[in-house]
């Protein structure tokens, strides 16, 4: 992968930060902000099939209300399939691009797809139960980052 | 019917402008009476030239007493009317001289006939007749001669004298004397202009080459720009302009939603980046605290051994 143009970080503190591991008010935030799109994506799911069905089943247009734990089920693999891509991608999410983190390899390497799918399946299943042990990490890092040898850093750049 | 007093100008022809020509007058057949009128007449001429001299000359040595002023028709003096009874005495004299002479010339023309006719005298007197004409023929020749020679001198000579005279004038002086303002106030320029052939003279012209002989930059540099600006009118050529369409064709020119594409995104990215900076603190305060909490003293490792986020590598 080739270095792209970056944009200057006036903020000295952002600056002196770059490439450091991120604390969990930063992680938190860009989980949210990818946990609130899962959702979004889950939501239009719905609305097609209520768009789908009314263009040729009953006529009316009727958003279905799944059970508590088909949602979640779809939610689940929503965030799978969401995380992985994001992660194999640009190693980034739309939650941690918008925070400027970047997940990377141990040794500051970018994710290859099956490192990306392992750590998506920990995330989907433990959630912020895995993100809460960044408090107490010494080394910031979750329990899918301990598990598969991952870290997210501050990375501002526009570099994918 | 109604009198009309005379007038003075009655019966005048008015003066025209008509020019006489002038023509030589034919010399008079050369023989005694013709040599004593032409005596006389140089004799006349240099003796009334020779006389109004001396009465001049008198007149400014011996002023006589100055004339009245009063008096409207000034008598001429004694002495200036000696030249004319002179010349006037001279010409009866010559009249009487010649017509007196022309009688003789006729008689003795006469008498010569009949002597030539003569048969005893008449052969002398025939060759006496014909020796003579020689003579005359031979003096006409050497007159007209003299003239031609008289005439050609004049002719060359009238150039050089007039150079010589152009030479001698202080033109400066000349030309001050001249009324030029009162000559050019009599002078038609429109219809001076109109005889001209601009159209001729311009295309005789060749203003490349003038152009060319020009030094622009010279002439630019004594240009005042600043002078020239500012005696510009500029409110009122604004006042004149139709800024509206000038203003419509701008707009259309200028990619507005580009230019408000990249101030929201500077005002967005401002944002992100400010709300960026606030998750980092609040990550250094969680930390801070978490550690306080667990009494370490120890820093956390935050450094990502071989990560270059300008250029990150591939996992192996």
């Amino acid at each position: 992968m080739t270095a792209a143009t970056s944009s200057p970080i006036r903020n000295a503190t952002a600056r002196g930060l770059q490439g450091k591991r991120a604390g969990i008010a930063s992680r938190v935030t860009a989980d949210a902000i990818d946990w609130g799109i899962v959702v979004l994506i889950y939501v239009g799911i719905l609305v097609c099939v209520a768009l789908a069905d009314y263009l040729v089943g009953s006529g009316s247009f009727h958003v279905p209300r799944p059970p508590a734990g088909v949602t979640l089920g779809s939610e689940w693999v929503i965030a799978v399939l969401y995380l992985t891509a994001g992660w194999t991608g640009t190693n980034r999410t739309i939650g941690k691009s918008v925070m400027g983190l970047r997940v990377v390899t141990n040794r500051g390497q970018l994710l290859r797809p099956r490192r990306s799918f392992l750590r998506a399946l920990i995330c989907a299943t433990l959630g912020a139960i895995a993100l809460a042990w960044v408090i107490v990490s010494r080394r910031r890092a979750g329990i899918h980052d301990i598990a598969v040898r991952t870290s997210v850093v501050y990375d501002w750049t526009t570099a994918t | 019917m109604e009198q009309r007093p005379p007038h003075p100008d009655d019966g005048r022809v008015p003066p025209t402008t008509a020019v006489v020509p002038w023509t030589r007058p034919e010399p008079p057949v050369l023989g005694l009476t013709g040599f004593l009128r032409r005596a006389s007449d140089l004799g006349l001429g240099a003796a009334s030239i020779a006389t109004t001299a001396a009465v001049d000359a008198i007149e400014r040595f011996v002023p006589g007493e100055p004339a009245d002023p009063e008096d409207e028709v000034s008598a001429p003096g004694l002495v200036r009317l000696v030249p004319g009874a002179l010349m006037g005495a001279g010409l009866v004299a010559q009249r009487r001289m010649l017509d007196v002479s022309a009688r003789v010339e006729r008689g003795l023309a006469g008498v010569a006939a009949s002597l030539a006719r003569a048969p005893i005298v008449g052969g002398p007197v025939r060759a006496t007749e014909g020796y003579l004409e020689r003579w005359s023929d031979a003096g006409e020749v050497e007159q007209a001669r003299n003239r031609a020679l008289v005439t050609e001198f004049v002719r060359r000579l009238a150039p050089e004298l007039a150079t010589a005279v152009v030479a001698q004038l202080d033109m400066n002086s000349l030309m001050g004397q001249l009324p030029i303002d009162a000559v050019v106030a009599t002078v038609d320029i429109d219809a001076l202009l109109d005889r001209v052939n601009v159209e001729g003279i311009i295309d005789r012209v060749d203003v490349e080459k003038i152009i060319d002989r020009v030094d622009v930059e010279k002439i630019i540099d004594r240009v005042d720009v600043n002078a020239i600006v500012g005696r510009v009118d500029v409110q009122g050529i604004m006042g004149r302009v139709d800024i509206a369409p000038m203003a419509q064709e701008i707009i259309a020119e200028v990619d507005i939603g580009a230019i408000v594409r990249q101030s929201t995104g500077s005002i967005t990215g401002d944002a992100v980046d400010g709300g960026r900076v606030t998750a980092m603190r609040l990550d250094g305060f969680v930390d801070r605290v978490t550690d306080r909490i667990l009494l370490r003293r120890k820093t956390r490792n935050l450094v990502v051994p071989g990560y270059d986020p300008e250029a990150p590598e591939e996992d192996a």
